[in-house]
C-alpha cells in the first residue's frame, strides 16, 4: 500500500478518518497563523525597513512549509514545503537584502528545488540514468 | 585571464559536457579523471598574480572576478584547498566506473566540486551557503537510486540543507549590524543562537544527523561516501572562514566551549550507537557522524591564538586519511552491494570467503577510520587526543570511548562478514579491475599510517596559508 492510500475500510469509516485528517491539518494550520501573528510586530521591530505585512505573510508561509515537511513525506510534498518555506524566508530577507546576486541565486536554488522535485516525482519510473 | 575562469568556470563547463558524453562511460571517467588532475597540477604550478612566463607568452592571472557587483576571490592562499579537492575528486572519480557508480557520478560530481569551491571564494563568503544548498541540491541524482523512490534519507538531507541556508544568511545580517557598533548583547546572542543552527543544520550535527545512517542505507554505497567527504570538507573550511573573520567570535570562550561539548556528543553518540548497528550503510553513517564530531574538536582546539596555526594544522591534516579511508570503504561496500541484496550483517553471512579483497578492504578502511595502529587515520586521532588531553582530558576521554564503540561495531561486522552458517570454500569474485584497486587502496592506507611524515606535515602547512587569506 502506497503512502497516501487509505486502507481499504468502510466508506463510513474512511469519510470519518478523512474528517479527522482534515480538522488536525485545520488545527495545526491554524495554532502556525496565531503563531505568525503574535510574532509578525517583533520581526517589524527587528528587522528595519520591514513593514507588518510583508513580516506577517512571511512567517504565514515559512509556518506553512513546516507544516508540510513535517506531515509529510511524500517527495512532492516535501518539495513543495520547501519551496514554501524558501518562499516566506525570502519575503522576509528581501527587506535587509538587495544584493542581484542574492536575488539570482536564491531563484536559482528555487528553479534546482523545482527540478529535483520532479527529479524525485519520476525516479520510481525510471531506469538506469540514460 | 582570471583565477575563477580557470578553477571554477571551466570545469563547470567541463562538468555540462561530462553529461553530454555519459553514454561513453570509459571515455567519461578518463576525460573527468584527466580534467581533475590537470586542475589540481594547475592550481600546484600556477602562481595567482604573478606573471607567467610560457615560452615566447607571457600573461598573468588575476584572482577576482566580479559578478552582479559581488566578487569571487580564488587567491594565492586557495591554492592548497584547490589542490587538495581537485586531487581528491580525481581520486574518486578515477574509481567511479569499478565502484558501479550511476552514469551521472562524474559530471554530478564535478559539478558539486565546482560550487562548493565557489563557496569557498564567493565575497560576501556569507553567500557560501546558498552555493553549498547548490551542491546539494546537485547530489540528489547521486544519492537517489534510479527506479526507486526517493528515501526518507535523502529528503532529510534536502531538508536540512535547506533549512540551513536562512540562517546562515540571517547571522550574517546580525553580524552586520553588531560590526556596525550596535554592541547590544541580545544582537549577538541572537547572531550566536542563529549561526548554531545554521551550522548544525548544514554539518549534520546532532541532532540534526539523523539523515547520515539512513542515506547509509538508501543510496550507492560510492556516491554517499563521495558525498560524506566533500560536504563536511567544505561546511567545515565555510566555519573557520567564519569564525576568523569575526573578532568577537574568534575570541569567545563560550563558542569554543559549544563547539566542544557538540564534538564529545557526536564522538560518543556515533560510537555508541555504532556497536549496535547490523547494517554496514548505516554503520558508515555513524563513523561519518564520528569524524564531523572529531573536526570540531580539532577546531575548539585553536582556542589559544598563540597555537592556532597549530591546532588547525591537525584540523587539515584530518583530511587526507579521511578521504582515503571514506573511498577504499565506499568501493568495499559497493563491490559486495552489487552482489547481495542488502548490506545488513544476516545478508552478509560469510561474504568474506567470496569477496576477500574487498572485504579485506573494507574491514582495513573502517579499523582506519577508527583510529587503528598502523592505518591511515591512527596517526592524525592519536594527535587529537593528545592534543585534547593537554587541554580538555573529559573531552580526550570521550573520544577514546568511542573508539572502543567503533572497535566493537568493527569487531560485530569482522565475525558477520568472516563467518556464514556453514563452511564456504574461499573464492575471489571479485573483477580484475576491482582486485587492482582495492589492493592499491589498502597498500595506500598502511602507507599513510606507516609514513605519516611524508603527507601530513604539507596537509599541516595549509592551516597557514589558508589562514592568512583571512583578514
Amino acid at each position: 500500500m502506497g503512502e497516501g492510500e487509505l486502507p481499504q475500510q468502510p466508506a463510513r469509516k474512511r469519510i470519518s478518518s478523512l474528517f479527522s485528517a482534515h480538522l488536525f491539518r485545520l488545527l495545526v494550520w491554524t495554532i502556525v497563523t496565531l503563531v505568525a501573528l503574535s510574532l509578525a510586530p517583533a520581526v517589524v521591530e527587528l528587522i528595519p525597513g520591514i513593514d507588518y505585512s510583508e513580516s506577517l505573510g512571511g512567517l504565514i508561509m515559512l509556518g506553512n512549509g513546516l507544516i508540510l515537511l513535517g506531515l509529510s513525506a511524500v517527495p512532492l510534498w516535501v518539495i513543495a514545503g520547501l519551496l514554501t518555506f524558501l518562499t516566506g524566508f525570502e519575503v522576509i530577507y528581501a527587506a535587509v537584502e538587495s544584493s542581484a546576486l542574492v536575488t539570482g541565486l536564491l531563484a536559482a536554488i528555487d528553479l534546482g528545488l523545482a527540478l529535483v522535485g520532479s527529479y524525485l516525482v519520476l525516479a520510481p519510473t525510471m531506469g538506469e540514468v540514460e | 585571464m582570471n583565477s575563477t575562469l580557470v578553477w571554477i568556470i571551466f570545469p563547470g563547463i567541463v562538468a555540462v559536457l561530462l553529461y553530454i558524453i555519459r553514454h561513453w562511460r570509459r571515455w567519461m571517467v578518463l576525460s573527468g579523471t584527466g580534467v581533475a588532475l590537470l586542475l589540481a597540477g594547475l592550481a600546484g604550478l600556477l602562481e595567482v598574480d604573478q606573471v607567467v612566463a610560457f615560452g615566447p607568452w607571457s600573461f598573468s592571472i588575476s584572482d577576482t572576478f566580479f559578478v552582479l557587483g559581488r566578487r569571487f576571490v580564488l587567491g594565492q592562499t586557495h591554492q592548497p584547498v584547490l589542490i587538495m579537492m581537485y586531487l581528491g575528486a580525481a581520486f574518486w572519480f578515477a574509481g567511479s566506473n569499478v565502484a558501479g557508480t550511476d552514469r551521472l557520478f562524474i559530471p554530478a560530481g564535478l559539478g558539486i566540486t565546482v560550487l562548493l569551491i565557489a563557496a569557498l571564494a564567493v565575497e560576501p563568503f556569507l553567500y557560501a551557503a546558498l552555493l553549498i544548498e547548490m551542491a546539494a541540491l546537485v547530489s540528489v541524482p547521486l544519492l537517489n537510486t534510479p527506479g526507486k523512490g526517493a528515501g526518507r534519507g535523502l529528503l532529510r538531507f534536502l531538508t536540512y540543507q535547506t533549512i540551513g541556508v536562512p540562517f546562515i544568511l540571517f547571522t550574517g545580517w546580525t553580524l552586520s549590524g553588531i560590526e556596525a557598533g550596535s554592541g547590544d548583547l541580545r544582537l549577538v546572542l541572537n547572531a550566536a543562537l542563529i549561526m548554531a543552527l545554521g551550522f548544525a543544520f548544514l554539518l549534520a550535527i546532532f541532532p540534526f544527523h539523523t539523515w547520515m545512517p539512513m542515506l547509509g542505507v538508501e543510496a550507492q554505497p560510492y556516491a554517499v561516501a563521495f558525498v560524506f567527504y566533500i560536504l563536511p570538507l567544505t561546511i567545515s573550511l565555510f566555519g573557520i572562514n567564519f569564525l576568523d573573520r569575526y573578532a568577537w567570535l574568534n575570541g569567545s570562550r563560550w563558542l569554543y566551549a559549544i563547539l566542544r561539548i557538540a564534538g564529545v556528543l557526536m564522538v560518543l553518540l556515533g560510537g555508541f550507537w555504532i556497536a549496535f548497528q547490523n547494517h554496514l550503510g548505516r554503520v558508515m553513517g555513524y563513523v561519518v557522524m564520528v569524524e564531523i564530531g572529531l573536526t570540531l574538536l580539532a577546531i575548539s582546539l585553536g582556542i589559544d591564538p598563540i597555537d592556532r596555526e597549530a591546532e588547525m594544522g591537525l584540523f587539515f591534516s584530518q583530511f587526507l586519511p579521511r578521504g582515503l579511508s571514506l573511498a577504499v570503504l565506499g568501493m568495499g561496500l559497493s563491490a559486495i552491494d552489487t552482489r547481495r541484496e542488502a548490506l545488513d550483517y544476516t545478508s552478509l553471512q560469510g561474504i568474506g570467503h567470496q569477496l576477500p579483497i574487498a572485504t579485506g578492504a573494507l574491514l582495513l578502511a573502517y579499523f582506519s577510520l577508527a583510529g587503528f595502529p598502523l592505518l591511515a587515520g591512527f596517526p592524525t586521532k592519536i594527535a587529537l587526543i593528545y592534543g585534547l588531553f593537554g587541554q580538555f582530558p573529559l573531552a580526550a576521554m570521550a573520544v577514546l570511548l568511542s573508539s572502543v564503540g567503533i572497535i566493537i561495531g568493527g569487531l560485530r561486522a569482522t565475525m558477520s562478514l568472516m563467518v556464514g552458517d556453514a563452511w564456504q570454500d574461499w573464492q575471489v569474485l571479485e573483477s580484475w579491475d576491482e582486485r587492482i584497486l582495492l589492493t592499491l587502496g589498502g597498500i595506500a592506507l598502511f602507507i599513510v599510517g606507516l609514513f605519516p611524515q611524508l603527507f601530513l606535515p604539507s596537509l599541516a602547512e595549509m592551516a597557514h596559508i589558508f589562514l592568512q587569506n583571512i583578514p
